[in-house]
């Protein structure tokens, strides 16, 4: 099968032609020995099936970065049939400049002249045409985003792919010609491939190609030795890279012309004027955020209810009595009751209450068929409160995952969340970070693993580890059930009816704990200078649709898969322990089960916590949430589900809030007698402890061993400590005193530590 | 015990015991224990499979 490999500067569109390319069979793994992104799908629109890889994007082939070295060894070593080497038509020069790069291999390769929308909505032209015969290699325009154009470049590099090709060089009119010349006749003499692409960079003095060929870099010290160029001295590189810049600038450029547009800014720029001014891009950035948070939480859309007196279903006489509750009079009212019932639901609550009106009604009918079949009443109560009590609480929140994913891939896709990591860069510097872990830290709001993994990105050691101890801080998707369930639950017991707020306060908490956490570290166990921050900002475009959710789709799916392995396993597991003993006999009362007796002895070591001793005979319920929650985080609100229907055995009262998850937190309450500041401390603490097993394993490969111990360690701590002051501070509000004094002593006492340990470069 | 109860329970442990075991295959695989295949894991170091090797 041919292989095609995709290579082009970064945020040229590669990754946009890859998922046009090879939509759902792209398959993302690594490159072996690096921690570098590797990519590759099939195409399959050819006369053949094509398998694409996805080089990372560069700047060049110089060997500086594991991206560089990957890109060239995979071209000289893997010899793919055809490179694809995508440039973006409204950055010719730039991205020409590895084009002379690439093209100095002997491999096939097409231009695929990328963003040509952009280019045609300036008004610009470009004439591909000349711009192939001057460079002898194929050139076709596409736009990857639109989709146009992609069917000719994969059948211009399908038939390109069939004729072997010599590497070109644009150096032919260079001062260093001679020497290239003779070195690539002396490569030549001794069979290696490549030649001509192997002499230039040993005339530049190339780290890797100076290790490769000992013998010939001789003949090019010898040739060094008497030369001198009066502009760059004897650095060889940078005259090469001058000289390859010269011929663009002559040859190439001059085939772009630009629509006279005056000094006037682009659409991006004009963007850029607000989103990334000095004092108004953090504020923007936050009321972003908390549109975000509120479309996808908020039981009142845009709080209409609090500016209008809307009127519920029941004054609008749509609801009956059935059995003491108040019940909807037919199905169409129960559709009409996920929008609304007395306030406008936002987005999210509207699938929220969907996905569970569907459940439920499904769930109800397999109980029925269960029935009528004539299963066991054990039975009843394992498939019924245990399996789809827990798979239903954790079910019903994929629609607002989906929406909060959705939201955030919208962000990541328009460019936008490129300029948050330069404007906070500024903020973060004074925490000691740079704006770069922004990325790895906002992906944390969707799943840790992935932004473990991106901590990748950042080059300074201490960097990576602070960055990638507080990722967890940024609750994930899947303790979004957590957080909402127990909000809901919080917010009925204070009177306060929505608890998207106390939510929203939540991820804020949680924000804060990573922001004290860095600075504790940067002044402890990680002193050091911050690292700089370079980026290049990508101009802002709309996404397209079909990235978009092939974006949404691998997160999701990803969720879903986990639902019905791991949690499904685990309520089935939970059920079990929960109603049979010791002895495997099975028992009426919960107190005597296994899951008890493990919660029991767990239970003391969290009455710092609020959800301890504290709590009656069946306060052990929170501990074995939380014990479950490292299976996956979902697990919490599945352990309630499954939980909740042998308390309401118990005689617990039911109360009807708006969301399942909640009413299952709140069955909780009714049994164990837990206060709302040991609940809020009870979502501190499952926010900020040891994240699930995937999340760790995902650590555990970021991390050396010894720093994994300690990592470990540093979020249990933190955990604890944040979750009993939160709880205590609550509780006794006179405490927050007592707190703050004991900080204010920590921070002398560091202070003074560091003082007479100074560390070079840092205050 | 009926049968529709023999049946729940046989479901049941091959659910426990599917993913005990999916979970040991695919760390053996090199794959994630999540049991992602690293689609939307986005090449976490843990998903490193045979070919990449």
């Amino acid at each position: 099968m041919k292989r095609f490999a995709l290579a082009g500067n970064p945020n040229c569109g590669k990754t946009t032609l890859f998922n046009n390319l090879t939509g759902s069979t792209a398959h993302v793994g690594n490159w072996p020995g690096v921690t570098v992104d590797k990519r590759e799908g099939m195409y399959k629109k050819c006369s053949e099936p094509i398998s694409i890889i996805d080089l990372p994007g560069i700047y060049s082939l110089s060997p500086y970065t594991p991206e560089e070295i990957i890109s060239r060894n995979y071209i000289l070593d893997e010899k793919p049939d055809c490179v694809i080497n995508i440039v973006d038509a409204t950055n010719l020069e730039r991205n020409l400049y590895l084009t002379t790069q690439i093209m100095e291999m002997d491999v096939p390769m097409v231009i695929a002249l990328n963003m040509m929308d952009m280019v045609d909505k300036q008004g610009d032209k470009i004439d591909e045409k000349e711009l192939e015969n001057r460079l002898g290699i194929p050139v076709v325009k596409i736009s990857a985003l639109k989709g146009t154009g992609l069917k000719e470049l994969m059948d211009r590099a399908l038939e390109t792919s069939l004729k072997a090709r010599k590497g070109k060089t644009v150096l032919e009119g260079c001062e260093l010609y001679h020497l290239i010349n003779d070195v690539r006749i002396a490569l030549e003499g001794q069979s290696i491939e490549n030649p001509l692409f192997h002499a230039i960079k040993l005339v530049e003095n190339d780290e890797l190609e100076v290790k490769m060929h000992a013998t010939t870099i001789k003949m090019v010290d010898e040739f060094k030795s008497t030369f001198k160029n009066d502009l760059f001295g004897t650095d060889f590189e940078a005259l090469v890279a001058d000289a390859r810049y010269k011929y663009i600038s002559k040859n190439y450029s001059p085939l772009m012309t630009k629509k006279e547009k005056g000094v006037k800014l682009s659409k991006s720029d004009k963007a850029d004027k607000v989103l990334t001014n000095k004092w108004a891009g953090i504020p923007i950035f936050l009321v972003i955020l908390f549109a975000i948070f509120h479309l996808t939480f908020g039981e009142d859309f845009l709080y209409l209810s609090k500016i209008f007196a809307l009127p519920s279903l029941e004054d609008l006489g749509l609801l009956v009595e059935v059995e003491g509750e108040m019940v909807a009079s037919n199905f169409g009212v129960s559709l009409l009751a996920c929008i609304y019932d007395g306030a406008i639901f936002t987005p999210g609550v509207i699938l929220f209450n969907l996905m569970d009106l569907i459940t439920s009604t499904l769930f109800g009918y397999i109980t029925l068929g269960l029935e009528a079949l004539g299963a066991s009443e054990w039975v009843l109560g394992l498939v019924g409160d245990g399996i789809l009590g827990g798979l239903g609480g954790v079910l019903s929140f994929v629609p607002q995952i989906i929406v909060l994913l959705l939201f955030l891939s919208i962000l990541e896709d328009t460019g936008y969340m490129a300029r948050v990591a330069f404007i906070l860069d500024r903020i973060f510097r004074r925490f000691g970070v740079s704006g770069r872990a922004f990325i790895p830290m906002i992906m944390g709001f969707g799943c840790s693993i992935p932004a473990m993994v991106n901590t990748r990105t950042l080059t300074d050691e201490r960097e990576r580890t602070l960055t990638l101890r507080t990722i967890p801080f940024f609750s994930c998707g899947a303790k979004l059930p957590i957080l909402v369930a127990v909000a809901g639950a919080v917010a009925h017991m204070v009177g306060m009816g929505d608890g998207s707020i106390i939510s929203f306060l939540m991820y804020v908490v949680g924000m804060v704990v990573a922001i004290v956490s860095i600075i504790l570290m940067r002044s402890t166990t990680q002193r050091g200078e911050v690292s700089p921050f370079i980026m290049e900002l990508p101009a802002y475009h709309v996404p397209s649709f079909k990235g978009l959710m092939i974006h949404l789709w691998d997160k999701t799916k990803h969720y879903v898969k986990k639902v019905f392995t791991i949690i499904l396993a685990s309520t089935i597991v939970v059920w079990f322990l929960s109603n049979f003993t010791w002895n495997w006999n099975m028992t009426g009362d919960i107190n005597n089960s296994i899951l008890a007796s493990i919660g029991q002895f767990l239970q003391p070591f969290f009455t710092p916590l609020g959800f301890g001793s504290q709590l009656n005979s069946f306060g052990w319920v929170f501990v074995v949430a939380a014990v479950t929650g490292l299976i996956a985080k979902e697990e919490v609100i599945a352990t309630f589900g499954t939980l909740g229907a042998l308390f309401v055995a118990l005689g617990t009262g039911v109360p009807e809030l708006a969301a399942e998850g909640a009413n299952d937190v709140y069955l909780m309450v009714l049994g164990t007698g837990i206060t709302w500041p040991a609940l809020i401390s009870f979502i501190v603490f499952n926010m900020t402890t040891i994240p699930c097993f995937a999340a760790v394993a995902a650590a555990k490969g970021e991390t050396t061993k010894g720093k994994f111990k300690w990592t470990l360690l540093f979020w249990i701590v933190t955990s604890y400590v944040v979750s009993t002051i939160v709880y205590v501070v609550l509780s006794w509000w006179w405490t927050l005193f007592i707190f703050l004094a004991v900080a204010v002593g920590v921070v002398f006492a560091i202070r003074a530590y560091n003082k007479k340990h100074p560390v070079k470069g840092v205050n | 015990m009926g049968v529709v109860d023999v049946i729940i329970i046989v479901v049941c442990v091959a659910i426990v015991v599917g993913t005990i075991v999916l979970g040991i295959v695919n760390k053996k695989k090199g794959k994630s224990s999540c049991g992602c295949d690293c689609t939307s894991c986005k090449s976490c170091s843990s998903c490193k499979t045979k070919k990449d090797k």
